[in-house]
């Protein structure tokens, strides 16, 4: 008898004990990184360009690290010789970085125009991921990238 | 070894940042964005970019407080689209406008870590209190639930007849 009218009370008693003392964390932190094309669907991008012809893309950063963060997206023009792996970033020029401080949770996309001014077969688009690191006192790569394949080609002459 | 060798890579990396940027102007461009600016480079402002380490730092250390960051990280992102957008247009009063919100940030950000302990704090009195009273119940349950259990019982019962079925 005792028994049955313990247990819910201990229960609950336990659970207010655990949100209390135990804040939430996040287990698994990870951030995201992803491009969308110019419908802003994992669809629609471009593949065969012409020299200095612009098109739409959409940056898609998210932040699951459990913490307020400091993005910093590198945007990198390379080809098929470049190397990149989840340890090492493209050693290649950088077109373009874009910047944010994320909350925990809190999405960003952003549209960025790009165009390319040299014509060039298989070109790697690549935008990869640093996030800021206090102990290094700058950012850091964090191992995250995308990547678009294009091949651009020489204006039409004028007729 | 191998994080030892990603940590110096990226740090000479971020190094030649600069440089990279000015070999890719030949090679590529970006044109500006929606927001505030192209990005093409990175903050090269070393006043703006010392001020924004330095925000960011103690939004980071009011979150860990517990304090509630969003207006600042808000004000911080704010602050960086301004920086942007002064260093593309050139615009001196734009960056001193930037510079004044970092200054705020940096301001605010300890009291909103020093309200984020106070709400930690209010909230451990109120799970101590709560649990008190949970306990109190269950030590109240535990003492009086039987008796009170069967004064019910033969309230509700008491006068109850037992009755002989046929067939059984």
């Amino acid at each position: 008898m005792r028994a049955i009218i313990l247990l819910p009370i201990l229960v609950i008693a336990a659970a207010t004990a655990y949100q209390g003392f135990f804040p939430e964390r996040t287990t698994e932190p990870f951030s995201e990184l992803a491009i969308l094309g110019a419908s802003m669907k994992i669809a629609d991008y471009p593949r065969e360009l012409r020299v200095n012809e612009s098109f739409t893309l959409y940056l898609y950063v998210g932040n699951r690290e459990g913490r307020v963060t400091y993005y910093s997206i590198l945007v990198k023009l390379g080809n098929r010789s470049n190397f990149i792996n989840e340890t090492v970033p493209m050693d290649a020029p950088i077109i373009a970085t874009y910047e944010k401080i994320l909350m925990d949770n809190e999405t960003w996309i952003h549209p960025t125009v790009l165009s390319i001014n040299k014509p060039g077969v298989n070109l790697r688009l690549v935008f990869e991921m640093w996030i800021f690191d206090e102990a290094l006192q700058g950012f850091k790569y964090h191992g995250r990238w995308n990547q678009l394949w294009l091949n651009v080609t020489a204006p039409r002459p004028p007729p | 070894m191998i994080s030892i060798m990603v940590v110096s890579s990226s740090t000479t990396f971020i190094d030649r940042t600069n440089t990279m940027i000015s070999e890719a102007a030949a090679y590529a461009l970006s044109a500006p964005s929606r927001a505030t600016s192209s990005s093409v480079a990175t903050i090269e402002n070393e006043e703006a970019r010392g001020k924004i380490i330095e925000a960011f730092k103690a939004v980071a250390d009011a979150e860990e407080k517990g304090g509630d960051v969003i207006p600042l990280v808000i004000e911080l992102n704010s602050a960086l689209d301004l920086i942007r957008e002064a260093e593309f247009t050139k615009d001196e009063a734009l960056m001193k406008e930037a510079l004044i919100g970092l200054d705020e940030v940096i301001e605010k950000a300890p009291k909103v870590g020093q309200q984020g302990i106070a709400a930690s704090r209010w909230k451990q009195i109120n799970t101590i209190v709560a649990l008190g009273i949970e306990v109190s119940l269950a030590l109240i349950a535990y003492i009086y639930a039987p008796q009170a259990f069967w004064k019910i019982w033969i309230k509700v019962k008491g006068k109850w007849r037992v009755k002989a079925v046929d067939g059984r």
